[in-house]
């Protein structure tokens, strides 16, 4: 039996991994469009900042 | 005094964007807020004012509007939703959409738009743009369980939460929400090289104004 690993996207905000079937999101950055963004359940309920890597832009 | 007084009411000389004075931004009343400042709207307000209204740093609300539009024109305005259940908002929408090609959702929105793929209104969005978070629950919602990124326009009071993008400004003013409307379609306009920065749009802010009639204007006024 072959045992697969599947890496799951870390949230941008707090570095957890975002589950499957989480009511996440994930965009471009909104300003250069160049990083990916996920932002996991957690953190769009509680307002958590997220910070582009690329251009430092700060959101929400 | 002078100087207070140029800054509530704004300059005449100095221009926001080329066709839009400093004067004429602030006469909209785009950076009124209310009596309440959540913690997550803190960033973008100044001070209140002696009457308890909180300012918000019509700056920071430039700056977000020239992102959004950025946003909108990377992801694709036939891609967007625009929604908004307030009365005052049923005219820059469409405008709105009518100059960018977003698609417009006014008045009730249908449980399912987002999520239920067997309704026939159902809409395959990638970006939504609501006028006001606290009105405009059912959109957010749903948009946060398909995952879909949500832009807002927030007041003071509003609640940031499942929102990906602020855009800090009066979302209860007529005049305000127009002026929002037609600065980020400008951007959206400009971002997407379909309008250059010293062009003239289609529309002015006052076509972006949702007109009333003298009844509803008489209704208005205190008894």
């Amino acid at each position: 039996m072959s045992q697969k690993t599947i890496s799951l996207p870390l949230c941008t905000s707090c570095n957890r991994p975002v589950m499957p079937g989480e009511r996440a999101s994930k965009f471009y950055c909104p300003n250069c469009h160049q990083v990916l963004i996920w932002r996991c359940q957690k953190c769009r309920k509680f307002s958590r900042k997220y910070k582009c890597l690329n251009c430092g832009f700060e959101g929400p | 005094m002078e100087e207070r007084e140029d800054e509530e009411v704004g300059s005449e000389e100095k221009m926001v964007i080329p066709q839009l004075s400093e004067k004429a931004l602030l006469a909209t009343g785009i950076r009124i807020g209310t009596p309440v400042r959540t913690k997550t709207m803190e960033q973008f307000t100044t001070r209140p004012r002696p009457d308890g209204l909180h300012i918000i740093d019509y700056s920071k609300t430039l700056q977000r509007i020239d992102i959004a539009g950025k946003f909108i024109a990377f992801v694709g305005a036939p891609n967007t939703v625009v929604y908004t259940s307030k009365d005052y908002g049923k005219v820059p929408v469409e405008k709105f959409c009518e100059l960018t090609g977003a698609i417009p959702v006014i008045g009730r929105f249908m449980p399912g738009t987002f999520t239920n793929p067997l309704y026939p209104g159902h809409i395959d969005a990638e970006l939504v743009l609501v006028a006001d978070p606290a009105s405009d629950t059912q959109a957010v919602i749903e948009a946060g369980s398909m995952g879909i990124p949500v832009i807002a326009i927030c007041d003071t009071d509003n609640v940031t939460d499942d929102i990906d993008l602020v855009i800090p400004g009066n979302n209860r003013g007529r005049k305000a929400l127009a002026a929002i409307f037609w600065l980020v379609a400008r951007s959206v306009l400009t971002h997407a090289t379909l309008l250059s920065m010293d062009q003239q749009m289609k529309y002015n802010i006052d076509d972006f104004e949702t007109k009333m009639t003298e009844e509803e204007l008489a209704g208005e006024e205190p008894a």
